[in-house]
């Protein structure tokens, strides 16, 4: 056992996430003598919410460990000392410290030697540092996974240390997020602080005001270095020591303490969301359950604190209710009445509807592109199909990823064909993937692009073969050529890629995520944050007034449920099907699952819930009514996938990701996103009572506003609005609540090329009374029915169109993304017949990527890429293609360890 | 509410302040210096003897950029190189200014204005006197020197076409333009920017770098991508572009010396940033006012800018609708126009630019100042609609003019310039820090306004915020720029506010 005190270094990044609750900083590890895990415990509420899934722990270590390789500790070093404008290094050296304060030192007195006497650069790793402030106490060390030791260029006698750490941050859709790149600058900042103080730093060697995080640069773990100014990231950690610091001198505490007593007197802020990480979470979620003020209760359902104060009464009855958003109202609403409360939009989605597939993933914790298992059904024109169910004994080889695109594309390469023929010879309908939630199409998507990137750069080195030039990866290193994609394989790739390049469009739905879709048309009770999960929505779906829910009994039972909607499994689940999967010892190459009858029964069971929760999603969906306007959202994706299918036929930019749409087509695609945006508020604001309530409250919206009718005949209004005046023309949206669109009588035509006509609706023009300047005569073509003392929501008919009838209102279509797209007259020869005409619509990928291919051979050949280039050029594609026999990460081949008690996702993630 | 004499009111100095190594024609001297160096450089780049295609001149607000612009315009259209150039902004509001100030120098026959019909049916009667405006191309004089339009206007499809049919090419045979200048160049996002690239093979931009962003981040599907992004300022794509001949003008006329600290604040990458006015130069007279206002007055007119922490008001509706604050505003306003109080400026030499005459102006309300007086800013909608109708009733009861005191929206003030700003901080009432509160182009714009006094008012609570809020991130990565993270971006511009709190509560 050490005598070490717990927590120095180790907590320190939590520290920041929690500083606004006493509680959190009144139990410090410095304070309390044990770790906030073994804190959780004594307190009677283990931890289970910020624990680590094993394979997740797996990952971690693969990674770190992957840093140390030693053609990546070359690169990371490499390029490190390249971003921060240092000479390029003669030489790379690794040196281990084994996380120990005193082989640290040495390591770092040797590396500076080295720099200063042959200019030659170290990659020290596993150092420990005395945690800043603490040096003589027995805090525990600061853990950099390693720092970059470089000589300086100003002056032959000095040396830089670049502190780094390690972090298999996974790449959504090709992007960190950036709230995990602030979590892991700040760890990188407590060990440069850590290091800048520490008395043993060997004389001439100064801590860089830069620090580096290597984070993985592809799905398989390779690690690549962001370089960064700590400069406020230090500032941040230093605030945050000095606090802990303050709060442990001023805390009576003495470890050993009355612990219960300690937690229980420290009064904690608590967010439903925030606290997630902290391992108090379940204690303080019990004590405001057990509360019965009604202010407890709406922080335990996560009301903002300043929103509280106006909605005490919807809980007490008593207080006054002030301005509170609807989507609030109906929260709190549905928590008391333990029943969903309905938005009042109907649907205007194809889930569950012909032309749809339904996709369940479960993903490997251990690989950001591995899968355990996928069930794929198609909704054909007589209901919906059998479940296919599909495991895998090898999640993240590439072979999986082809398989998990094979399963997808014939599913849907059939549901394309009975489209087709349903249409009989008019532009068939469109096709869907529907998923439990946006992790399962993020997966997807990533997966589609990793094998976009891959064919791409196979069709780059069949040139390459052709003229006879070795095939190379981007970095120069000699690649493995792959075999091409299937058809079907490419119809699935292909959609999702449309997907990805439709992201910043509202009305696009290549692939429906059926937890948002739901949460459209109800509001759940509980923690929102809850609803996050489709399970926890579609059980409050089906509530009834006879058998309502109680949010907190329900909560428990789907935060203990063994089984998730969405592709992320549960720890429980997750530990254990990896370890059916990989065995005591690792699972190594091509070997199967080292128990593979149960891993196949965990991963089916587990698909089989998703599966399950998502057909129950689209019977919930099935009882809610058709929008006027569902028509109109068809019509749109309808259009676009037409643009999709010629792409997709004659290979035209079929392949490219939203981050690979070069410049010309991302100009283009600003007025498109502009023209989605406003159709699909105008969509919103006729058919949606909480987004046309909460458009009115907001002032940036000028062109939608409330009215009160004061009179019927002669109509008269009081409109709540400057802009809304005498000589405005306007349209009624909503009558107390319920969308005018809505009513018997209105009718929308979307056949127009290019706006669609909704008539039925009243409109007309406004004039002064002479009395109060918002009291105004409404004289509409068509008389609504209204009543005195109605609240209606209006619209400036300007912000629609500068059309003079009063008959129909017309709503202009987005323009569906055309560049770079074959036109209808396009056919497969038709770029080789006249490429000079068609160069910009339907050049296949075949010999765009060739000509691509000759230009980056003239490139190398002028010595203007890696490895000659200095400093070294970054691939802006970013395909996922490593050079043959390169090290990839596989954390399922390393013997499964238990993670250690100090640390929580908040250290990982 | 009654603001008495007794009333805590002790401001507490700026933690961070600066005074600049330079004041009066001494740093006004910096500017021509690298304007001098531009004229240069640009008669270079025209006969042909630097490689450069352009040029950046990066402007702090205030820092007389329009004056340097108009220079670089009239040396090139006089230099044997150049048959014409085009002028390009962003917005109608930006060219019509630029097209008088040219005309003034050039001839009203050499410089035209291209406008759309819509533009043309606004255009303010001294626009249609000074310069010759035409609504289609094919109506530009054949012979004529300067053209300006907006960027969407000479970015329409087939503008380029009509340019080079109509007028022929240029000097360099290849564009109907010599050079393209681009005023407020930061504000133009590269997607439009883009349709307008080939009028001319030289380009020169002059502009503010600390302008809003032309869309918010939090928008921009592109956010955090390392490649093109259409909606970012298409001069960021030139940061260490070796053909780009870039600088930053170092000296700011419009802010008063106390200012100086927050001005450096806001350009923390300038190698240096002076001002020309210097301690002592410009001032708040307060005419017959005292008590617990004149205070507060008086702080504000020490040029330091100032934060006041006001306690003990109602309640406010919602967290970003508070009418009880912005009621103190009238009543500051009030006693400030009941006193008669006016703005005291130091003169400078018209002929040596910043050369203190000795002489003092004062702007008085109803006077004929250019300027306002004071201008109230809020960021958002309902706040403004709050102010305007404050102003209104101000306008009525104190007989005053929009030269006197007006409302404006953040956004839309941006490039104006007014005696006293009021604005309330994006953090008032807040419970986190969040996107929008942190948005500093924003917060940029509303606190480099002022020549004479800057007022920050919010609810207590702001440092208690500023310390438990948890860190979130600053700029995207993959966005140009260092990271800084908002907690201490916001400390930053914070320590060079003069601190006061106020109670103003009833129960005392």
């Amino acid at each position: 056992m050490t005598a070490t005190v717990a927590g120095g270094g180790s907590s320190a990044i939590a520290a920041s996430s929690h500083a606004a609750c006493a509680r959190f900083r009144g139990t410090d590890p410095l304070i309390t003598g044990m770790t906030r895990r073994n804190l959780a415990k004594t307190v009677g509420f283990p931890d289970t919410s910020g624990s680590i899934p094993q394979a997740r722990w797996m990952r971690a270590m693969t990674f770190e460990r992957l840093v140390r390789n030693e053609n990546f500790a070359g690169l990371v070093a490499t390029r490190t000392v390249g971003a921060l404008g240092l000479d390029r290094p003669k030489e790379v050296v690794t040196a281990d410290a084994h996380v120990s304060a005193d082989m640290t030192a040495q390591a770092l007195a040797v590396a500076h030697a080295r720099a200063v006497d042959d200019g030659v650069v170290t990659l020290v790793f596993q150092l420990a540092v005395p945690f800043v402030g603490f040096e003589d106490t027995r805090a525990t060390d600061v853990k950099p996974d390693f720092a970059v030791v470089a000589p300086s260029v100003d002056d032959p006698n000095r040396s830089w240390l670049v502190l780094g750490d390690a972090k298999d941050y996974e790449r959504v859709r090709s992007r960190i997020d950036d709230t995990r790149m602030l979590k892991g600058f700040l760890q990188v900042a407590v060990g440069a602080e850590s290091a800048r103080a520490w008395s043993r730093l060997p004389e001439g060697m100064s801590v860089h005001t830069f620090g580096v995080l290597a984070v993985p640069r592809n799905a398989f773990l390779q690690p690549e270095p962001v370089v960064e100014n700590l400069h406020d990231y230090a500032e941040e950690v230093k605030l945050r020591i000095e606090e802990r610091r303050r709060e442990a001198e001023q805390s009576g505490y003495k470890p050993g303490g009355d612990t219960k007593g300690l937690v229980e007197h420290l009064e904690a802020t608590f967010d439903p969301v925030g606290c997630t990480t902290c391992t108090l979470f379940s204690y303080c979620r019990d004590e405001l359950r057990r509360s019965d003020d009604p202010n407890d209760l709406l922080i335990e359902i996560g009301v903002a604190r300043d929103m509280r104060r106006h909605a005490i009464g919807l809980v007490d009855g008593v207080t006054e209710v002030g301005s509170v958003p609807a989507s609030t109202a109906a929260n709190i609403a549905a928590t008391l009445q333990g029943i969903p409360q309905f938005t009042g939009q109907r649907r205007v989605d194809e889930a569950g509807t012909p032309g749809t597939v339904n996709v369940v993933l479960a993903k490997s914790d251990a690989a950001a592109l591995g899968v355990h298992g996928i069930g794929v059904q198609r909704i054909a024109s007589d209901g919906r199909g059998d479940w296919e169910f599909t495991t895998f004994e090898d999640p993240q080889s590439p072979e999986t990823r082809r398989l998990v695109m094979r399963r997808i594309g014939s599913a849907l390469n059939r549901a394309m064909r009975e489209q087709r023929k349903a249409a009989d010879e008019a532009p068939p309908d469109a096709v869907h993937l529907v998923v439990p939630d946006q992790a399962t199409a993020d997966v997807l998507v990533s997966i589609a692009d990793n094998l976009a990137g891959v064919e791409l750069s196979r069709l780059r080195w069949e040139r390459d073969t052709e003229q006879g030039r070795p095939a190379l990866t981007y970095d120069g290193e000699p690649a493995t050529v792959p075999r091409p994609i299937s058809e079907a394989e490419r119809t699935a790739i292909a959609l999702m890629l449309e997907d990805d390049r439709a992201r910043a469009f509202r009305l696009r739905s290549p692939i429906i995520d059926v937890r948002e879709l739901l949460s459209r048309h109800i509001v759940v009770g509980g923690p929102t944050v809850n609803a996050g999960r489709l399970d926890y929505v579609v059980g409050w779906a089906e509530a009834t007034a006879s058998d309502p829910v109680d949010h907190r009994v329900f909560g428990d039972e789907i935060e203990l449920s063994e089984h998730t909607p969405g592709a992320r499994l549960t720890n429980v689940a997750s530990d254990a099907i990896h370890q059916a999967l990989v065995g005591k010892r690792g699972k190594h190459g091509g070997m199967g699952a080292a128990e593979p009858e149960l891993y196949m029964a965990l991963v089916t069971d587990e698909l089989q819930y998703k599966a399950q929760i998502l057909e129950r999603a689209l019977d919930a969906l099935e009882a809610i009514g058709s929008s006027t306007l569902r028509e109109s959202h068809r019509v749109i994706e309808s259009d676009a996938q037409q643009v999709w299918r010629r792409r997709l036929q004659l290979h035209a930019s079929d392949l490219v990701r939203f981050g690979r749409t070069y410049r010309p087509w991302r100009n283009s695609l600003v007025p498109m996103i502009e023209s989605d945006g406003t159709c699909a508020a105008q969509l919103r604001a006729l058919s949606n009572p909480q987004a046309a309530h909460d458009m009115a409250s907001d002032a940036g919206y000028r062109s939608v506003a409330f009215a009160t009718v004061l009179s019927v005949e002669p109509l008269e209004l009081d409109i709540e609005s400057r802009r809304i005046v005498g000589g405005s023309r306007i349209v009624m949206l909503m009558r107390n609540g319920e969308a005018c669109v809505e009513s018997p009588g209105v009718w929308v035509d979307s056949t127009p090329a290019t706006a669609f006509k909704i008539g039925g609706l009243a409109i007309g023009p406004l004039t002064a009374t002479g009395r109060e300047v918002t009291c105004l005569r409404w004289d509409p073509q068509m008389a609504p029915v209204v009543e005195v003392g109605d609240r209606l929501v209006i619209a400036d008919f300007e912000w629609f169109s500068d059309l003079t009838g009063n008959r129909v209102l017309s709503v202009s279509k987005p323009k569906p993304d055309a560049t770079s797209a074959p036109k209808p007259d396009c056919e497969v020869d038709s770029y080789e017949e006249d490429p000079q005409t068609h160069r910009w619509c339907c050049r296949p990928h075949e010999r765009s990527e060739a000509e691509f291919s000759d230009l980056i051979a003239e490139r190398r050949a002028r010595g203007e890429l890696n490895p000659e280039k200095w400093p070294p050029v970054r691939d802006s594609d970013a395909f996922e293609v490593s050079a043959a026999g390169t090290a990839a990460g596989d954390a399922f081949a390393l013997a499964p360890e238990q993670p250690p008690g100090d640390q929580t996702m908040d250290d990982l993630e | 509410m009654t603001v008495g004499p007794d009333e805590t009111n002790h401001f507490r100095e700026p933690v961070v302040t600066a005074t600049g190594d330079k004041h009066h024609d001494a740093a006004a001297a910096l500017n021509d210096c690298v304007a001098d160096e531009a004229s240069a450089e640009l008669a270079d780049m025209l006969s042909g003897a630097s490689p450069m295609e352009r040029i950046l001149l990066k402007a702090s607000a205030g820092a007389g950029k329009s004056y340097a612009l108009k220079r670089l315009v009239v040396e090139a259209v006089q230099h044997v190189q150049v048959r014409r150039v085009a002028i390009t902004a962003f917005t109608n509001r930006q060219v019509r200014p630029l097209a008088v100030a040219l005309a003034e120098s050039l001839g009203r026959d050499a410089v035209a204005l291209l406008a759309s019909r819509a533009a043309f049916n606004e255009l303010p009667s001294e626009v249609l006197a000074a310069a010759t405006v035409v609504t289609s191309t094919s109506q530009l004089p054949t012979d004529v020197k300067v053209v300006i339009a907006t960027a969407a206007r000479f970015g329409a499809i087939g503008e380029l076409g009509r340019l080079r049919s109509h007028l022929g090419d240029a000097s360099n045979g290849t564009a109907p333009f010599d050079v393209l200048f681009v005023d407020e160049a930061w504000q133009i996002a590269h997607h439009l920017f883009d349709r307008v690239t080939k009028l001319a093979p030289l380009w020169v931009g002059v502009g503010d770098v600390g302008q809003l962003p032309p869309l918010e981040v939090g928008e921009n599907p592109w956010r955090g991508d390392p490649g093109y992004n259409p909606y970012r300022a298409w001069p960021t794509d030139y940061d260490g572009d070796p053909r780009t001949w870039s600088r930053e003008l170092p000296t700011v006329w419009r802010p008063c010396a106390g200012h100086l600290a927050l001005w450096r604040a806001f350009y923390p990458e300038w190698n240096s940033l002076d001002c020309v006015a210097a301690p002592g130069d410009r001032a708040v007279d307060l005419g017959s006012m005292d008590g617990g206002a004149a205070e507060i007055w008086r702080q504000v007119g020490t040029g330091a800018p100032t934060l006041l922490e006001i306690d003990g008001l109602a309640e406010p509706e919602a967290a970003d609708i508070d009418l009880p604050l912005m009621e103190f505003v009238e009543d500051l306003l009030d006693e400030f126009f009941a006193a008669e109080a006016s703005l005291v400026s130091a003169a400078y030499d018209n002929d040596v630019p910043g050369r203190p005459t000795g002489k003092w102006e004062k702007a008085s309300p109803r006077g004929d100042q250019q300027d306002p007086l004071i201008t109230i800013l809020a960021t958002r909608n309902q706040s403004v609609d709050d102010a305007k109708e404050i102003v209104e009733r101000l306008q009525k009861k104190h007989d005053l003019t929009d030269r006197d005191v007006v409302a404006s929206t953040v956004d839309s003030w941006q490039g104006n310039t007014n005696g006293i700003t009021i604005a309330v901080h994006p953090l008032n009432g807040a419970t986190q820090l969040d996107a929008f509160n942190s948005s500093f182009g924003r917060l940029a714009v509303a606190c480099t306004r002022a020549t004479h006094g800057l007022l920050m008012l919010t609810r207590p609570g702001l440092d208690d915020l500023l310390a438990e809020a948890p860190a979130r991130p600053g700029t995207p990565f993959g966005e140009p720029g260092t990271r800084q993270l908002p907690r201490q971006t916001h400390a930053r511009i914070l320590a060079t506010f003069a601190r006061g709190t106020i109670d103003v509560s009833d129960d005392d």
